[in-house]
């Protein structure tokens, strides 16, 4: 038997007050493999991402990570158990994620960003957490900047430090969430050869981004998500050669003819 | 009987020494005030429904009422329940815990000011409630009330000074058993005044260093 999916996501469901923003989403991501998540803004992917960190309950299906359930499991005789916050907590360091805000803690330089986590939830040693935080920080680039607060770093060394302290726990799946657009122009291309360094040491890796010739260059496969349902999966190459979905080919266009006009206007509309 | 600064003069050292008893009360009651209103912060967090209409019914009470009452009730209505608490005791519990509901409504606006993000990244990453408060939650919170903070202690050093009508020996009931004794209270309560604006002033500068390093390290 083949290891099991690093992530697998089957019939999840999230509705917001009655507005159905995931709908019946499957999707499987295997190790070391890059998927980029697309989509029009509102189509749910922000919220997949949250759920797969149960930030978000989602009302129902399921999530296993490296073969585990999270958030809830199926019982033999086919009864579903929630799992309590301790259970969640203990899977959670397997499932980094980055915002697109950073959210780093601004009382705490930015090893010590790195470092805390390692300390608190997986119980190294301070000496062994700062080890790897200043490998970890000194690999973003960042060897010079590891001793200032946020507010003294620019949004790409934020986010590349939010990078960090996610990596520090060992993950084996990252989730990004458009990592790059809360960012300048000109320091997006620092975080995504970031994402670039990181997909070649084998990292699995979902990324949620509007950066369509990125998902096209790094991502093994893309998933292309509409009203919160994935329309269109499939290798990267086949998925930009020839959508099959019209609302795919559509979207695609749209990004294609303009990338401003997809992050700022487009609006799900059949 | 005009005012004699020799007599002010000869009379300070007794006052300060009775200062001693204020300042003692102050700090128990600021360290109850503070634990007990982070206590209280982290329970109305919880959104209880219950439980935070009966706490908000105690702070509209505490809010709402003299302090000197409370300080009474503390001392005279307690013991009919049972409760027999010595003055010191009965002083400092009615002051921290008039005080704990101040802490405790300043830390919750300055619970609004925190980025709800940084929760969201510390959950994320697996860690427990109680360490995102000790961690995340409490460091920044507390730097970002240490004015409301600084207020509040010269307000519990001056409430102190009414524990003196509870028989608790402090600087004002020194200075009143003095007066009684010299039939000159112009020097006596001009002695007392001196000797908590001194201890205030104190707690000011001393929170304004405390602020500006705080500002340095903008956080
Ligand atoms: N906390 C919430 N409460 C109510 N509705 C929500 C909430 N979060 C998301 N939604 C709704 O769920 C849907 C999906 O939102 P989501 O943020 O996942 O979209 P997205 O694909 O990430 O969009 P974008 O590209 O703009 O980031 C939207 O209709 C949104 O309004
Ligand atoms: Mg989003």
């Amino acid at each position: 038997m083949s290891a099991p999916p690093v992530l697998r996501v089957s019939n999840l469901t999230k509705r917001f007050h009655g507005v159905t923003a995931l709908d019946k989403v499957y999707l499987d991501v295997h190790a070391g493999q890059i998927v980029a998540l697309i989509g029009p803004s509102g189509c749910g992917k922000s919220t997949l991402l949250r759920c797969l960190t149960w930030l978000e309950q989602p009302d129902d299906g399921f999530i296993e990570v490296a073969g585990k359930p999270l958030g809830r499991e199926l019982m033999p005789g086919g009864v579903v158990r929630r799992q309590n916050r301790r259970q969640i907590d203990a899977l959670r360091p397997q499932v980094g994620i980055v915002f697109q805000q950073f959210h780093l803690w601004p009382h705490m330089t930015a090893l010590e960003n790195v470092v805390r986590p390692q300390t608190v939830v997986l119980g190294r040693p301070r000496d062994e957490a700062t080890r790897r935080g200043i490998e970890l920080l000194t690999r973003l680039g960042l060897a010079d900047r590891m001793d200032r607060h946020p507010h003294a770093l620019s949004g790409g060394q934020k986010q590349r430090v939010a990078i960090a302290r996610a990596l520090a726990m060992d993950p084996a799946l990252m989730l990004f969430d458009e990592p790059t657009s809360a960012l300048d122009p000109e320091l997006v291309g620092e975080v995504l050869a970031v994402l670039r360094a990181l997909a070649g040491t084998g990292m699995t890796m979902l990324v949620v981004t509007h950066e369509i010739g990125f998902a096209a260059s790094l991502a093994d496969r893309i998933a292309f998500m509409d009203h919160g349902r994935i329309l269109e999966e499939g290798p990267a190459r086949d998925i930009m050669a020839a959508p099959k979905e019209p609302r795919l080919r559509n979207f695609l266009d749209l990004v294609r003819a303009d990338h401003r006009i997809v992050t700022t206007t487009v609006t799900p509309t059949e | 009987m005009g005012f004699k600064l020799n007599y002010l003069l000869s009379i300070l050292p007794r006052l300060i020494g009775a200062a001693a008893v204020n300042i003692r009360l102050a700090v128990i009651i600021m360290l109850f005030a503070l634990a007990l209103g982070t206590a209280l912060t982290i329970v109305r967090s919880l959104k209880i429904v219950a439980v935070n209409a009966c706490i908000a019914v105690v702070i509209s009470f505490v809010r709402g009422t003299p302090l000197l009452i409370q300080i009474f009730i503390a001392y005279y209505v307690l013991p009919a329940v049972g409760l027999d608490l010595s003055p010191e005791v009965a002083g400092v519990s009615a002051i921290a815990f008039n005080s704990m509901v101040f802490v405790s409504e300043s830390m919750r606006g300055g619970l609004a000011t925190i980025d709800a993000g940084q929760i969201e990244a510390s959950t994320a990453l697996g860690l427990p409630p109680h360490a995102i408060w000790l961690k995340v939650v409490l460091p920044q919170l507390f730097r970002r009330i240490v004015p409301v903070l600084i207020n509040e202690a010269t307000i519990v050093v001056k409430g102190t000074a009414l524990l003196s009508v509870i028989t608790v020996v402090d600087v004002l009931r020194t200075a009143q058993q003095i007066a009684s004794a010299s039939y000159r209270p112009f020097e006596t309560m001009i002695g007392s005044a001196l000797v908590f604006l001194v201890i205030n002033l104190v707690i000011s500068l001393s929170g304004r260093v405390a602020e500006s390093r705080f500002a340095a390290a903008r956080v």
